[in-house]
C-alpha cells in the first residue's frame, strides 16, 4: 500500500516537475542568450564613445598643431625675423599654445644669417616657464638628424616617431614641418612642433571599463606609447612582446593594429593575463592606434550575477513546487489508501469493516461511494449465501444421513453364511447420487429354507427411501415358514396400500429357495425379469409376472411360480438401474449386454465375482456418464445338497476376487491370513504366498490392464494332502510373466537395476509357475508345497 | 506401516514396523530417501518390527543404498526377521547390505 502511495506521489511530482523545468529551462536559456546581447552591446557602445573622446582630443592637439605649424610656415615664408624677433615671436607662441611643450625654427646652412652655418632656436617650458636652447649648439650638424632631413628632402610634414624627451622624463613626439623662401623654390628651414603626450597618456590611463578594463596605444612600429604598465612603453613593441609570451593572437593582434585595421579579437590580457575582449581603432593621421582591452569575466560578471539570482529563484521555485505537490499528492492519496486498506481487509472477509466518510465530491467521492455500496451488496449476497448453504447443508446432511440408515438395514456382509457351503450368494447397491429407493434382502426362514427379495421403489429421495425401508422391513416381518411366497406378497401389498397417499410403489421379486432340493417358489410384482444361470453356459430369462407393483391397488390377488436349480446353476437379481445405465450417447445397457457378459463367464465363477465384472462391464459401458439410478444386483448360486466328499472339497477350495487397484492388496493380506488360520497354514508359506501374489497382481495392475476401466482379479486356492495350487485369473492383455528376462542377483549394488525383481522373487517362493492364455484371460497357476 | 526415526550418536536410526508392499513402499521411499539427502550419513535400519516384504520393498531399500554409497555414506541393516532375511538371501540383497543380527552390532558396524 505504502509503495504504492508513494509512487503516485512520486510519479505526479516527477512529471509536473519534468514539465516546470523544462518549461524554465527555455526561458532562461532565452533571457541569457538576450540579456548577454544586450549587455555586450552596452559594453561595446561604452567602449567606443570611450575611443571616439580619445580621438577627439588628441584630433583637437593635433589639429592645433598642425595648424600652428602652418601659420609658423606662412609667417616665416613672409617675414624675414632677426634673431632678437624670433626669440620674441617664439616665445610669445609657446605661451599663447599651452598644448605645445616646445617649437623650434631650424634654419638650413647660411639661410638665416650669410655668416652663421647653423642656427636653430627652441623654445620649450620647463616647470612652465619658457627657455630657450640653441639647436645649433646641442647638435654639431642638425641637418643630418632624422628629424631635420626628412622634412627637409621630402618638402613634407610628419610626426615623429614618440621619443623620450626632456632628458628622459616624459614621452614626446614632434610635428616636422619644412618652409621655403618666398617664391618658394629653396627651402630655408624646419619648424618643430613637440607635444607631450603625458596629458594623452593621462587621459588614456585614466579610462576605466568595468573593473580593469582599460586603454592603450601604439604607434605605426607596434611600439607601446600608452599603456598602464610603464616598463612596455617606448620598451617593447606588440611583437616583442608576443616573442617574449609566447602568443601568437597578441603577435596577429600587432599586425592588425599596425596595419590600421578596425575590429576586435579574444585573447589574454597582457597586464592580467585574463581572457579579455581586445577592440582596436586606427587614428591619428600618423598610423596609430588606440586599444581596450576589456576581460571577459567583467564582461560577463552582471550576466552572470543574474543568472545566478535566477538559479537561486528557479531553486526556490522548485522547492516550493515540490512541497506543493506533495501535499496535494497526499491530498489525493490519503483517503485512496484508506480506501485500500479497508478493501484488503473486505477482501479478507472482514465485512464490517468500516470504511471512512469520504466528503470529496471528485472521482475519490465517487469510488468511496461505490466501494460502500459494494460493501453493502456483498454482506446482503454473503448472508443470503450463507443461509441458502446452511439449508443446503441441512439438507445435504439429512439426505446422507438417509442413505445411511437405508443402507445399514441391508446385509452387506459376505459371505453372510460361511458355515453353508450348498449355496453361495453375494449382493450390491451402487446408489445414485440422490437416495433412491432399491432394496434386496435375504434371510433364513427356516433351516433350509432362504427367502430372498430385490425391489425398486418408484421415484427418488427421502420418501422413497422411507418406503423402501418399511417394505424392507414388513417384507422381513412377514416371512413366516408356512407362508406361501405369494400370501406374503399380497399381505404386504395390503399394508402398503393402505394410507399410501403419495401413491408410490414398489416393484418386487420375491422368492423362497428350498436348499435341500433347488427348488424355488417365487412371485414376480412388475419387476425385471431374474436371470438363470446353467454351468452349460445357457441361460434363461425367468420371465412370469403375478401382478402389478406392489402399493398400487389394495386386493390384489398375486400367484406364484417354481423354479428348480440344479446343483451348479445360478439365479441372477438385479433393477432396471442395471438394464437402464446410460452412456454419454444416451443409449442403454439394455437386457442384451447383461445376457451377453453373464453368459461370457467361466462357469466356476462365484456370485461375487458375477456381480463385479456386470458392474465392471457396467462401468465400462458408461464411462464418464452419471449414474442416474440404483444399481443393484443380486446373484444366488446353488451347489446342491453336500456329500461328504464334496463338504470336504469345498472346505478344501476357496475363490477370491480383487478389483484392479492397489488397495486390494490390503484384502489379499487380510484373506490370506484368514486362509492360513482355516487351513492350518505355517506362517513361512503365507508370507511366501503373499509375496507371489502381490507381486503377480501389481504386475497385473501396473502392466496387464492398459485402459482405465475397472477389471475383476480372481484368485482361486485349492489344498490337498501335499500342496496347495493357486490360480490367478485376469482379463486384461495377454502377458506372460515368465517371458521376463531374470535379473542378475550377484551384480553389486552400484549395477543392480531398481526393478525386475518381482517375477524373480515369486518363482524362487514358489515350487511350480505355469502360465497360458484362457480365451480372454490370463490364468497363472502357481504350486507350493505344505 | 509405521516409521520412528532417531539419533543415536552420528548414526540415524530408522525403525520400521508392519507390512512393506506395494503400497507403503511410496511412503517409506519418500522418508527413507528424505532422511538420506545428499547421502552422506550413517545410517541404520532397524527391522525388528518389518514383518512383510515385497519388490517394491526391496526396491526401495536399493535404492537407499545406491544414492549412500554415491554420496560417500554407509548403510547398515539389523535385526532382520527370518523370513525377512529369506527374502534378502533369495534377491541376493544379503550380498549387498551389511546385516547384523542384532542392534549393538549395527551401531557399532560403520
Amino acid at each position: 500500500m505504502k509503495h504504492a502511495n508513494k509512487s503516485l506521489a512520486f510519479y505526479l511530482t516527477r512529471s509536473i516537475l519534468a514539465g516546470a523545468i523544462l518549461v524554465i529551462g527555455c526561458v532562461l536559456i532565452y533571457t541569457h542568450l538576450y540579456t548577454r546581447a544586450v549587455l555586450l552591446k552596452n559594453i561595446q557602445d561604452q567602449v567606443e564613445a570611450l575611443t571616439v573622446s580619445v580621438m577627439q582630443r588628441i584630433e583637437v592637439v593635433e589639429r592645433t598643431v598642425v595648424n600652428l605649424s602652418s601659420n609658423m610656415r606662412g609667417t616665416l615664408e613672409n617675414q624675414t625675423f632677426n634673431e632678437d624677433e624670433l626669440h620674441y615671436w617664439l616665445k610669445a607662441l609657446l605661451n599663447d599654445n599651452p598644448e605645445v611643450y616646445g617649437l623650434s625654427v631650424t634654419y638650413e646652412p647660411f639661410s638665416f644669417n650669410k655668416n652663421r652655418e647653423y642656427y636653430g632656436l627652441y623654445y620649450y617650458r620647463n616647470n612652465d616657464v619658457p627657455k630657450c636652447t640653441y639647436l645649433n649648439e646641442t647638435y654639431k650638424n642638425y641637418t643630418l638628424e632624422d628629424w631635420y632631413q626628412v622634412p627637409a628632402l621630402t618638402g613634407k610634414a610628419l610626426w615623429l616617431e614618440p621619443y623620450y624627451g626632456q632628458a628622459g622624463q616624459m614621452v614626446m613626439t614632434s610635428y616636422c614641418q619644412p618652409f621655403y623662401s618666398g617664391d618658394g623654390s629653396d627651402i630655408k628651414g624646419v619648424v618643430i612642433i613637440d607635444v607631450s603626450l603625458e596629458s594623452l597618456s593621462d587621459m588614456v590611463e585614466n579610462i576605466r571599463i568595468l573593473d580593469s578594463g582599460y586603454g592603450y596605444i601604439i604607434s605605426g612600429q607596434g611600439t607601446f606609447i600608452i599603456h598602464p604598465q610603464k616598463r612596455l612603453i617606448m620598451n617593447e613593441t606588440l611583437f616583442t612582446l608576443a616573442d617574449d609570451l609566447n602568443d601568437p593572437v597578441l603577435k596577429e593582434l600587432g599586425y592588425r593594429m599596425t596595419g590600421g585595421e578596425d575590429g576586435f579579437l579574444y585573447n589574454r590580457s597582457v597586464v592580467s593575463r585574463k581572457m579579455s575582449q581586445i577592440s582596436f581603432t586606427p587614428f591619428h593621421s600618423a598610423d596609430w592606434s588606440f586599444g581596450t582591452v576589456v576581460p571577459l569575466d567583467e564582461l560577463y560578471a552582471d550576466i552572470n550575477t543574474l543568472n545566478r539570482w535566477i538559479l537561486v529563484l528557479v531553486f526556490a521555485g522548485l522547492t516550493a513546487l515540490i512541497f506543493i505537490l506533495r501535499i496535494i499528492s497526499r491530498r489525493i492519496t490519503k483517503p485512496l489508501i484508506v480506501l485500500a486498506g479497508a478493501a484488503e481487509k473486505l477482501g479478507r472477509g472482514e465485512l464490517d469493516t468500516s470504511i471512512p466518510v469520504c466528503t470529496l465530491k471528485d472521482e475519490i467521492g465517487v469510488l468511496n461511494q461505490a466501494f460502500r455500496n459494494m460493501q453493502q451488496e456483498l454482506k446482503t449476497f454473503i448472508a443470503e449465501l450463507k443461509e441458502s448453504t446452511i439449508t443446503k447443508e441441512r439438507y445435504e446432511s439429512e439426505l446422507r444421513i438417509a442413505r445411511e440408515i437405508q443402507m445399514s438395514i441391508i446385509p452387506k456382509s459376505f459371505p453372510p453364511f460361511p458355515d453353508r457351503h450348498d449355496m453361495d450368494i453375494y449382493a450390491v447397491i451402487h446408489p445414485a447420487k440422490a437416495v433412491g429407493g432399491d432394496l434386496y434382502d435375504f434371510f433364513f426362514i427356516d433351516e433350509d429354507r432362504l427367502a430372498f427379495t430385490i425391489g425398486d421403489v418408484s421415484g427418488k429421495g427421502v420418501p422413497a427411501s422411507l418406503f423402501m425401508a418399511v417394505t424392507r422391513t414388513l417384507f422381513r416381518a412377514g416371512a413366516l415358514p408356512d407362508l406361501p411366497v405369494n400370501k406374503l406378497i399380497e399381505q404386504l401389498n395390503e399394508t402398503l396400500c393402505t394410507d399410501n397417499d403419495t401413491s408410490m410403489f414398489v416393484t418386487l421379486f420375491a422368492g423362497i429357495i428350498d436348499l435341500k432340493t433347488g427348488e424355488i417358489m417365487y412371485c414376480n410384482a412388475g419387476h425385471n425379469p431374474p436371470v438363470c444361470l446353467k454351468p452349460d453356459e445357457s441361460r434363461k430369462w425367468v420371465s412370469d409376472l403375478h401382478g402389478v407393483p406392489l402399493g398400487v391397488m389394495d386386493g390384489m390377488d398375486y400367484g406364484f411360480s417354481t423354479l428348480t436349480l440344479e446343483p451348479g446353476e445360478k439365479l441372477f437379481l438385479y433393477t432396471d438401474g442395471v438394464t437402464e445405465a446410460e452412456n454419454t450417447e444416451q443409449e442403454l445397457f439394455h437386457e442384451d449386454r447383461l445376457l451377453k457378459i453373464l453368459s461370457s463367464m467361466p462357469p466356476e465363477s462365484d456370485s461375487e465375482e458375477m456381480i463385479l465384472r456386470v458392474y465392471n462391464s457396467i462401468k465400462n459401458f458408461t464411462e464418464e456418464a452419471d449414474q442416474s439410478d440404483d444399481i443393484t444386483m443380486l446373484c444366488l448360486s446353488f451347489f446342491g445338497k453336500t456329500t461328504a466328499s464334496r463338504e470336504k472339497d469345498m472346505k478344501k477350495s476357496r475363490q477370491f476376487v480383487f478389483q484392479n487397484e492397489l488397495k486390494e492388496l490390503n484384502k489379499l493380506s487380510e484373506k490370506l491370513e484368514m486362509l492360513g488360520e482355516e487351513w492350518d497354514l505355517s506362517p513361512g508359506v503365507i508370507m511366501n504366498l503373499n509375496l507371489a501374489l502381490e507381486e503377480l497382481v501389481t504386475n497385473t495392475i501396473f502392466y496387464g490392464i492398459k485402459d482405465d476401466n475397472p477389471h475383476v482379479i480372481t484368485v482361486s486356492f485349492k489344498l490337498d494332502e501335499k500342496e496347495l495350487s493357486v490360480e490367478i485369473r485376469d482379463d486384461g492383455i495377454p502377458f506372460n510373466p515368465l517371458d521376463i528376462d531374470e535379473p542378475d542377483v550377484d551384480l553389486p549394488a552400484e549395477e543392480r537395476k531398481i526393478g525386475g525383481l518381482g517375477i524373480y522373487l515369486v518363482k524362487k517362493v514358489m515350487d511350480s509357475f505355469e502360465y497360458c492364455r484362457e480365451g480372454h484371460y490370463n490364468v497363472i497357476t502357481l504350486k507350493k508345497k505344505t | 506401516m509405521d516409521i520412528k526415526e532417531s539419533m543415536n550418536g552420528s548414526t540415524h536410526v530408522v525403525e520400521i514396523n508392519g507390512r512393506l508392499d506395494t503400497v507403503t513402499a511410496p511412503e517409506f521411499q519418500e522418508k527413507l530417501l528424505g532422511k538420506i539427502g545428499d547421502g552422506n550419513i550413517k545410517l541404520l535400519v532397524h527391522c525388528d518390527g518389518l514383518s512383510y516384504i515385497s519388490s517394491s520393498g526391496l526396491r526401495v531399500f536399493l535404492m537407499a543404498l545406491k544414492k549412500i554409497k554415491a554420496g560417500g555414506g554407509h548403510m547398515v541393516l539389523c535385526c532382520l526377521q527370518e523370513s525377512i532375511q529369506e527374502v534378502f538371501d533369495i534377491s541376493g540383497f544379503s550380498t549387498l547390505f551389511t546385516i547384523e543380527p542384532n542392534c549393538e552390532n549395527g551401531l557399532t558396524n560403520f
